[in-house]
Formats: structure tokens, sequence, C-alpha cells
């Protein structure tokens, strides 16, 4: 029997939910919509989900306000709600904005304009709001199960190209191997502590152990756990060497998916993975030795080596692709490895400026690689489902609008002033120099980056310098008036950010909520 | 104070707004909502900067200064810039003439492009100088001056390259755009200096900076000399001056605007708004006053003798302007501010007369195709020979009172480096008087007496009209205003018995207040009223000459002086050859030099070929290649790397 109290207390954690049941409501809603409508009007669709998209955005600016600064704790401890969690969600609905706006040309030219897609994109956003905003390993996992899977179908959303589906294949593969490690290494937690809840384990370990020597002598598992759930993390992130499946999946997937996964999935598993540091991993006893200083075999050194890996080797390789979705799939996996020095930075100087460079970044991030992979749809020939360096040739005589977007995308990956990613790179550069004890990997940083350079710029050359041999060639491209806005609106956002950094850093820096300052 | 601070950004977001509408949705507008739209964006900050102006007066000397600060740029270390705005006596005189003017002219250019098919492009393009000429007055730091400069830069390279279409006219723009960025490429280094040495770049720490000893003479030397070359860039002075007179090539009203009244001035203004950086460096100083008292003479002698219409008021706008830097150079930053004025006013109506002649003769600019025009265009003509009286010094008028104080300062002012420099400038400026008051009356003459109209065709002799209303409408306000203008300064022998009329100087006197401490005058006041009359006498002089020459049909005796005088004649056709001798510069160093060696040899071969294709170019390609071996597309080999990779981890983290 459900007294009144009880019923109160039900209702106002369902406030907090909001943004989530919206999202819910609307992939049921969008679903129900596909099947009774008209083919025809099946183009309203798109503007419809977006509609729903805004909803949610719009209650999460409330909610923003209406949250303290330590967030709430709701559904019996199972979901976290907090600022972090909503700048995070905001970004990730902005990127469904963009690529719903995307798609729904975009599928149409390929004529499977159906409603599946927006649903799943729908519920995949929905685990990965969930996914950030909790602070439960069980929890957690299942929204990371809720939003893989529905990102797995998206992936060989072109049942009639054989990339597509092998790409949605391997991916779901490996995924589902990273998530039952992950899933592995949770379990290994539960075994040793008996709960999953991050401040649980985090008593736990800083109650009975001293240093990372210690508990490798005495409880092993703890250290496997440790690493087989940062594993998880790492092959969601695709940093190397748990990228390989990033390459063959961005490039099989349709590219409007491959822009959302590109942000988004890297987005909500960095916010998720940022959470599970602060809290559980930044315990002194398993990053110090005994004598104070940071231990050798601690998961900070493992991140640190693998990071220099990722930044060299996905630079490299990048270099020598001509298809440039496989291009910009090496160029995100190098971003991680930026968004992991921001992670790094902030655990060894908890400053409310690394903080803030995090999201910084992701937020540049957004913008620039959704826009670009969004301008490459258009680019793209019908049929083949993907992009070559040749096919750009001429493209600056196609479509001025298209070319003039990506030159500001591609400047603001590479880190060219006065885009948004230069300063992104550079608050996030700076604040890790600060530290000082990172300052070897800010300099790898920046010297890969010049590298970075090299293979973006590349695609300016075949844009604007290399001219299709014949003029018949030439057919101006129609930017559909939805794209249009998307892409315009993404470089927008990008010069904004370029010129105006400072009261978005400041902003960023100050959501930071009690969970990380303790 | 809260009025300013409310209401000043309002100033700068008009024309912008201005400036986006048209140029979105230009397109789909009517030309009479076009116009509309881009006369309010002007009219509405002139009404408010008016409103502004007396609050501003209201407040008390020492506080009128209001800084309104919109928003934090830069936050770099020590650097910190921040979009903010300052409004004091200087720049709310600045706002006040860019946007008077600026809406006399848009409402000049509804009847002058009536016919024009890019009527959106051209208001939109006329918003965005606007903006950006704001944005220079308005900013309170350097860097926020410099973004208004470049700003100014590009909207007069797209108007002066507004119809593209022909070759000549897009080259005319180049020309000038090029032409400034050498400039602004030693402002740039003349900031990036400032910065080192004083570590911010805002205007009231320069101050500071400058008062309390912090830039010593040779650094503000080079940074204000620097700052010069700039200013030469866009103030068309020697040696930079060579693209004003070919940016004739825009629209008559864009001439008027910006290559006459406002943006030209941008120099003056920048010098006047750093006057207490200036007067640390008294080399700086002298060069300044030589560079402009020669300017002024050399333009004047080339505009003796140009037939386009516009290429005389264009030399006459670069000699004037040279008058400018001859005061500023001389310490008087209140008498170039004046003559900026009063300059602005009357060459405003002239270049409008001008483009009124021009509207009249069906596109003719050559003024031996002109003449007679007198009662045809009676407007235009009136108004003509107000400006003309002004600008050649006749009392009354605007133009005598600025250029007297100008050339009393320059001579009143000694000179701590070269010590004959004051009687070299006045003498040198007192010729200058006299050839300008002869060129612009044989223009006057040429153009509206002379006899009948000497055009070949007879259809644009029957079809010469007097201008639409908008247009004469700004030809008299304009021309009211320069035979008026001059009565907020009177000279000194009379404002002395009446103080309360030099307002100007009044009111600019506390934002110069340190430079008048540091120039000190050598000679007594009296010798003003001489001076005034010799100069006057002198302009007379030169009016009848040009009368006898050229009032009745072209005489033979103006002819048989150019063929006398043929080597001076066709020096002075051809400008002293100096575009022919930049021209061969350009061809050894940029067509030569770079072409052959720094493209040919150092980009191509040695960066290109050897580094990127070599060294670069192959040994990432081949480890890129290597790596992605592993990258074989096997699922299978995936899975077990991740694996691989967890057991090598496990091992080094349990080690």
């Amino acid at each position: 029997m459900i007294d009144n109290i009880s019923t109160i207390h039900f209702l106002k954690e369902m406030l907090y939910l909001i943004p989530l049941l919206i999202l819910v409501f609307s992939s049921m809603i969008i679903l129900l919509v596909d099947v009774f409508a008209e083919s025809s009007n099946k183009r309203y669709l798109a503007p419809l989900t977006s509609l729903f998209l805004i909803f949610s955005a719009i209650s999460i600016f409330w909610l923003y306000k209406y949250i303290p600064k330590s967030g709430v704790k709701i559904l019996y401890n199972m979901v976290y709600v907090d600022h972090f969690s909503l700048v995070i969600s905001a970004m990730l609905i902005i990127a469904a904005i963009i690529t719903v706006w995307i798609s729904s040309d975009y599928l149409e030219r390929y004529g499977i304009a159906i409603g599946e897609f927006y649903s799943l994109l729908l519920i995949s956003l929905t685990g990965m709001i969930l996914m950030v905003s909790t602070t439960n390993l069980f929890t957690m996992f299942v929204a990371l199960e809720l939003f893989s899977i529905p990102i797995y179908v998206l992936a060989g959303f072109f049942r009639v190209y054989g990339k597509s589906i092998e790409s949605s294949i391997k991916y779901f593969i490996s995924g589902s191997v990273a998530s039952a490690i992950m899933l592995y290494g949770i379990a290994l937690f539960y075994g040793v502590f008996g709960t999953v809840e991050f401040s649980e384990i985090e008593r736990h370990i800083f109650n009975h152990y001293d240093s990372v020597a210690q508990i490798a002598k005495t409880e092993p598992l703890l250290i496997l756990g440790t690493l087989l759930i940062m594993a998880g993390f790492l092959f969601k992130t695709a940093m190397i060497p748990f990228h390989m499946w990033t390459p063959d999946i961005y490039e099989g997937a349709p590219t409007t998916v491959t822009g959302f996964m590109g942000f988004a999935v890297k987005a909500t598993s960095f916010a998720a993975f940022f959470r599970v540091v602060v809290s559980i991993f930044n315990t002194p006893s398993l990053v110090y030795s005994e004598n104070g200083t940071i231990s050798p075999s601690s998961w900070i050194n493992v991140i640190y080596v693998l990071i220099i890996i990722t930044l060299i080797v996905s630079n490299l390789i990048a270099m020598s692709q001509r298809n440039v979705k496989r291009m910009l799939a090496y160029s995100s996996i190098s971003h991680a490895a930026y968004l992991m020095i921001a992670i790094l930075t902030f655990s060894l100087s908890k400053t409310k400026d690394s903080y803030g460079s995090l999201l910084f970044y992701l937020l540049t991030y957004l913008f620039a690689s959704i826009g670009a992979f969004a301008v490459l749809s258009i680019f793209e020939k019908n049929g083949s489902n993907s992009v070559t360096l040749e096919n750009l040739n001429g493209a600056s005589k196609r479509s001025p609008f298209l070319v003039a977007s990506m030159l500001i995308f591609i400047f603001s990956m590479a880190g060219v002033p006065p885009f948004g990613g230069f300063f992104g790179k550079f608050y996030l550069l700076k604040s890790a120099f600060v530290d000082g004890s990172l300052s070897t990997l800010v300099l790898i940083a920046v010297i890969t980056s010049v590298i970075g350079a090299f293979y973006y710029l590349r695609v300016l050359v075949f844009m604007f310098m290399k001219d299709v041999e014949s003029d018949e060639n030439i057919e101006t491209l129609n930017v559909p008036f939805l794209g249009k806005l998307a892409i315009a609106l993404s470089a927008i956002a990008v010069v904004y950010l370029g010129v105006f950094p400072n009261s978005l850093i400041q902003f960023m820096g100050e959501t930071i909520s009690n969970f990380f300052i303790k | 104070m809260d009025t300013i601070r409310g209401w000043l950004p309002y100033i700068l977001l008009f024309p912008l707004m201005g400036m986006l509408i048209n140029g979105i949705l230009g397109n789909y507008f009517s030309k009479k909502w076009i116009h509309r739209i881009a006369i309010a964006a002007v009219l509405i900050p002139f009404v408010i900067m008016t409103t502004l102006f007396f609050s501003l007066q209201s407040l008390p000397e020492e506080s009128r200064s209001v800084i309104v600060h919109i928003a934090s740029w830069i936050e770099v270390g020590y650097l910190k810039i921040s979009f903010s705005l300052l409004l004091d006596q200087l720049s709310a005189i600045m706002v006040m003439i860019i946007t008077g003017i600026g809406t006399l002219i848009h409402i000049y250019s509804v009847g002058y492009m009536h016919k024009d098919s890019s009527y959106s492009r051209y208001f939109t393009y006329l918003n965005l100088f606007i903006f950006a000429m704001l944005m220079l007055v308005l900013g309170s730091n350097i860097l926020m001056m410099f973004i208004g400069w470049e700003g100014v830069g590009l909207a007069s390279y797209l108007l002066i390259g507004f119809y593209f279409q022909e070759d000549s006219k897009a080259s005319a723009g180049k020309k000038a755009f090029i032409t400034n960025r050498v400039g602004d490429f030693a402002f740039l280094i003349g900031i990036f200096i400032l910065l080192f040495v004083v570590g911010s770049l805002d205007f009231a720490e320069i101050r500071e900076a400058s008062n309390t000893g912090v830039i010593t003479g040779v650094v503000a030397t080079i940074i204000t000399l620097m700052f010069f070359i700039g200013a030469t860039g866009k103030s068309a002075q020697i040696p930079l001056y060579v693209w004003l007179p070919d940016a004739m090539a825009g629209p008559t009203p864009v001439s008027a605007l910006i290559h006459a009244a406002t943006m030209v001035t941008a120099g003056i203004y920048m010098i006047s708004r750093l006057h207490f950086l200036f007067i640390l460096s008294p080399f700086t100083m002298s060069i300044i006053a030589i560079i402009g008292a020669l300017t002024a003479f050399f333009a004047a002698t080339i505009a003796l003798v140009q037939t386009d219409i516009k290429k005389v008021l264009a030399y006459s706008t670069v000699s004037q302007l040279g008058y400018m830097f001859l005061a500023v150079g001389v310490g008087a930053f209140p008498a170039a501010m004046l003559h900026l004025v009063t300059h602005a006013f009357f060459k405003a109506t002239l270049f409008l007369g001008a483009g009124s002649v021009i509207h009249a003769m069906s596109d003719e600019q050559d003024i031996m195709n002109m003449g007679g025009l007198k009662d045809k265009i009676k407007t235009t003509h009136k108004t003509f020979l107000f400006a003309t009286i002004a600008i050649t010094g006749v009392l009354p008028f605007s133009g005598f009172i600025s250029k007297d104080e100008i050339l009393w300062r320059a001579f009143a002012t000694g000179n701590g480096v070269i010590s004959n420099l004051p009687i070299l400038l006045w003498i040198v400026g007192i010729i200058t008087a006299m050839l300008t008051s002869f060129y612009m009356w044989r223009l006057y003459f040429l153009v509206f007496h002379s006899g009948q109209t000497r055009h070949q065709d007879e259809r644009v002799i029957a079809h010469i009209h007097e201008s639409p209303l908008s247009m004469r409408l700004a030809l008299w306000i304009l021309a009211g205003l320069s035979i008026v203008g001059g009565y907020i300064a009177l000279p000194h022998f009379i404002a002395h018995s009446a103080p309360i009329i030099h307002s100007f100087q009044n009111w600019l006197d506390p934002y110069f207040s340190t430079s008048i401490e540091n120039t000190k005058i050598v000679h007594s006041a009296s010798m003003e009223a001489i001076f005034m009359f010799v100069s006057w006498g002198l302009a007379l002089f030169s009016f009848f000459w040009a009368k006898k020459w050229y009032f009745k049909e072209k005489s033979i005796t103006s002819t048989m002086w150019a063929n006398s005088f043929k080597t001076v004649y066709n020096i002075l056709q051809k400008k002293y050859y100096v575009d022919e001798f930049y021209y061969w510069l350009i061809d050894i160093f940029i067509i030569k030099f770079s072409h052959k060696i720094l493209w040919r040899t150092v980009d191509f071969v040695l960066i290109d070929g050897f580094l990127i294709r070599g060294i670069i170019g192959w040994g990432t390609y081949i480890t890129g290649r290597v790596l992605s071996i592993f990258q074989n597309g096997n699922l299978q080999f995936y899975v077990i790397t991740m694996v691989a990779a967890i057991m090598a981890i496990f091992y080094w983290m349990i080690w």
C-alpha cells in the first residue's frame, strides 16, 4: 500500500528524471507515429524527434538551476544527478539534435527513412544520460549496455551494404567482449567488498589498504578488478591498443551515425570513467606507494604510457589513410588521448581549471567532429557509403558553404586559432603543464598535434586546390535546409568558442560539483 | 553615468544588426526597406550619441571618461584583454562625426545608388564600415582599436572593389588592401613591443606607464615610429599614400565617407588617442611633422594638374591629411582634431558634390569635358562653392579656422630636435595653402564656369539634370556645416575676448592635458593675426590667378605654361612616378626574388620536395602502413590483441 508521503517522495524523485523520461516516452511515441503515419508524412519524424530533444534540453536547463551543488541521489542511490551530469547530458542532447537534423535527408537519400532510426537514437541517448548520472557500478553497466546495443543496430542500419553489416557485427562482438571484461571487473569488486556503490568501495579501500604494493600482495584481485573496469572504458574511448574496432566501424556505419557515436559514445564513456577515476581509482592506496610517491605500477602510469602510445601511433596511421572517415576515426582516437590527459591532470592536481578544460575540450570536439561528419555525409557518393580524399576534389566549387564550414571544423580539430579547438587544446595542455609532472606528455602532445595538422590540412588541400579533370563532373550540391542549419550552427559555435572562450571555460569550471571536490 | 553605460553598447549594436539583416536577408527585401534599415542603423546611434554627448557634458570635467565593460575576451597569464568601450571627449567627437556624416551619406546613397542591382550588398558594406569604424574609436584598448582598424580596411576594400566586374576597380581594391597591410604589419609590431614593455594594452594603463616613466625614450621612439608607419598606411601619407587616389574607383558616396571624412582620419585619431606615448619621443614627433608637411605639399602639387574630378579631390584629401599630421607632429592635437572635423564637413560636401556632378554628367569624370554647369545644377553648384571657399581657407568659413590654427601652431611650437624646423614647416604649409586654393578654384571654375559644356556627346549634355531630393538634402546639410562648423573653435586672438566660444579646445583639453605642458609655445598670440592675413592673402592671390586662367574659356596662357614647363608638368601628371617606382620594387622583390628563389627553389624543391615528400611523406607513410598492418579487419585478431594487452598490463601492474 502506498501512502501519501512516499507518493510525494516518488514524484519528487521523478522530477529529477524528467529529461530521461521525456526521451524514453518520445522514443516510444516516435515508433507509434512511424507505424501509423502515412509514408508521405514520415519526413516530419525528424522535426518531431528534435522537438522532443529540445524539450528534454529545456528540462535540463531548468534542472540545472534547481539542483544543489552537492547533487541529488535518487532511486535508492541508483541514480545521482549533479551539475556535471547535466552539462554532459546537455552536450549529448545537442549532439543528438544535430545528428537528427542531418540524418533526415541522409536517410531519405538512402531510402531508409524509418522511425526506428530516431527511436534507437533516443534510446541510446537515454542510456548515455543514465550512464553519466550514476555512482553505482551496476547501474553504470546497465546504462552502458542500454546505449551500446542501439548503437550496434544503428551502425548496421544500411542493411543492403556489406560494410555496414560488417561494422555492426564487429562492433557488437568486440563490444560484447569488452562489456564482459568490464562486468568481470565489477564482479571482482563486488566479490571483494560486497557493494557496487562508489563511495562504499572508496571507503573500504581507504580503510583497509595503504599502498599499491600492499594491495598487489594481499588482494591482487582488486588490482585485476581495477584493470578490467579500466579496460572496458579504454575500449569504449578507443585508446590504443583497445582501438582496433574504431576505424572499421567508423568507416562502415552510416556517416551520420559515425558522427553521433564519434562524439557521444566517447563523451559518455569519458564522463563515466571520470567519475570512476575521481571516486574509486583516486583513492591514495591505489595510486601511491609506501613512500608517498606515485607507484610505478599504478593505473596512472598505465594510462600515462597508453596516452603516449595513442598520441604517436594514431597520428602516424592517420597520415596514411585515403578514406576520410577512417582518417577521422584515427583523429578521434588521438582526441581521446587528449581527454585522457585532462583526466590524468585532474586526478593529479584536482584543480577547477583542469576540470573545466576537460568539459571545454569536449564541447569544442562536439561541434567540430559532428560538423565534419555532417559535411562528409552530404559529400558522400550515393551507394558507396564512404568518402575518399579523391571524392573531395574540387569540392570548393560544388558547395562553397560546405567547404567553408569544413574548413572551420578542420581548423578547429587541428587546433588553429581562432577556432574553438585551439582553445580546447590550449587550456587542456596549459593545466597539464602547470601541474608539472605531465610536461613530457604535453611536449609529446604538442609535437603529435603538428603531425596531426598534416593530415587535417590535406583534406583542405583536396577540397580547395585539386580540381576535377573535366568540368562536367562538377555538380553543385544541394544542401537540405535542416542539414544546412545544423552545419551552420555548428560552425558558428566553433567560431564563438574560439573568439569568446573565456566566459564558457569559466562556466565549465563552475559546474564542478561536490562529487569532485572532497 | 548610468545612461552612458546603458546606452553606449547600442551605438555599436545597431550598425551590426543593420549589416546582418541586410547581409543575410537583403535579397528578400525591396530597395525601400533595405535603405530604411540601413539608415536607421546609423541614424539611431547618432541620436543616442547626441543625447550621450549632453550627459557626458553634464559630468564634471575630470570624470568625462566612461568605460563600459562588455565581456572579457582573452585572459592568458598576465595578458587580460576585454571587450570594453571607452567614451570620452575624443571618442565622443569621433562618434558624432562618424554617425552624423554617415547618416547623411546613407541618405545621399539612396539617390546615388538607386539604379544599382547590388543595392543590399552596398548598404551591408556601408553598415559594416560604420560598425568597424565605431569599434575603432570606441575601443578601450589597442587590440579593439586594431580590430576596428582591420575592419574598416576590409570594408574599404570591399567598397573600392564594389564594381568588381571591372578588372581595374577590383585591382584598386587589392592595391588599397595590400598597401594597408604594410602599415598594419608595422602597427602590429608596435603593439607587440608595447605589450612586452607595458604588459597591457589598455589605454589607461599605457597612459599610466608613459607618465610614470616605464616606457623610456628609445623604446617610445621605436613603438611610436611603428605606430606612425601604421598611420601612414591608413591615413595615406608618404610613403604609403598611393592607394588613396586609386580608391576613387569605389562609388562616390563611399569616397566621401570612407576615403575623405572618416576612415582616413583613423591615423590621426590613433596618434591623438596615444598622444601621451608620442610626446615621449620628440624624434618621432618631428618625423611626423616633416612627413605631414611634405605629404601636404607634394599631394597639392599633383592635384594641380589632374583632370579627373575625383582624383583632384583625392589628392586634396591626402594633402589635407598631411596638414593634420603636421598638427599632431607639433603637438597641436586639438588643432588636428579640429581640422579633422572641419575637413570631414567640407570634403564630404565636395565629394558628394562631385558625385552629383558625375551623376548629372552620366558618369563622366573628366573635368575637361565639363564646364558651364553653374545654371544646370544649381544646388550642387552652390554647395560645391561653399565647400570650396571653406577648404581654400577664407574667413569665416570652417577650413580657414582649422588650417590657420595648424599653421600657427606649426610656427609657434619650438622644436628640440631641429631648431629651424618650425619656420620651414610654416613655409611649406603656407605654400601648400596657396596651392590648395589654386587647384580647388581651378576645379570649381572648370566644372561650373569656363563657357559651355565641352562634352562630345550631345545626349549627355541634354541629359544634365539636378540630383534627386535625397542627394540635395545631404548636400545642403553638409554645406551648412562647412560654413559654420569652424565656429566651435575660433582663433586665439578672437577667442581670448570671448572664451566661451572657444569650446572645442576647452572640450578636448582635459584629455590632452599632459601634452600641453610638454609643448611650449614660443611666440605671442598677436602674431597669429598677422599670419592669418598672410595666408589669406596668398589664398586670394591663387583665387585670382585661377580665375584669370579658368573662369572663361580655358585660357591660352595655361596651356602655354604647361608647354613651357613640359618636364615639370609631366612629372606632376605622372604623380612623380611613385607608382612606377613601387611597381619596380615589387617586380624585383616579389615577382623575381619571391617567385624564383623563395617559391621555386626553397618551397618547391627544398620544403615540398625534400622535406614533405621525402622525409615526412615517405617516412611516415611507411610507418603508418606498417602500423596499419595490424589493422587487418580480422575480428578475432582485434579481440586477441585486446586480451593480450590486458594480460600484459596486469603483469606490469602486479609485478
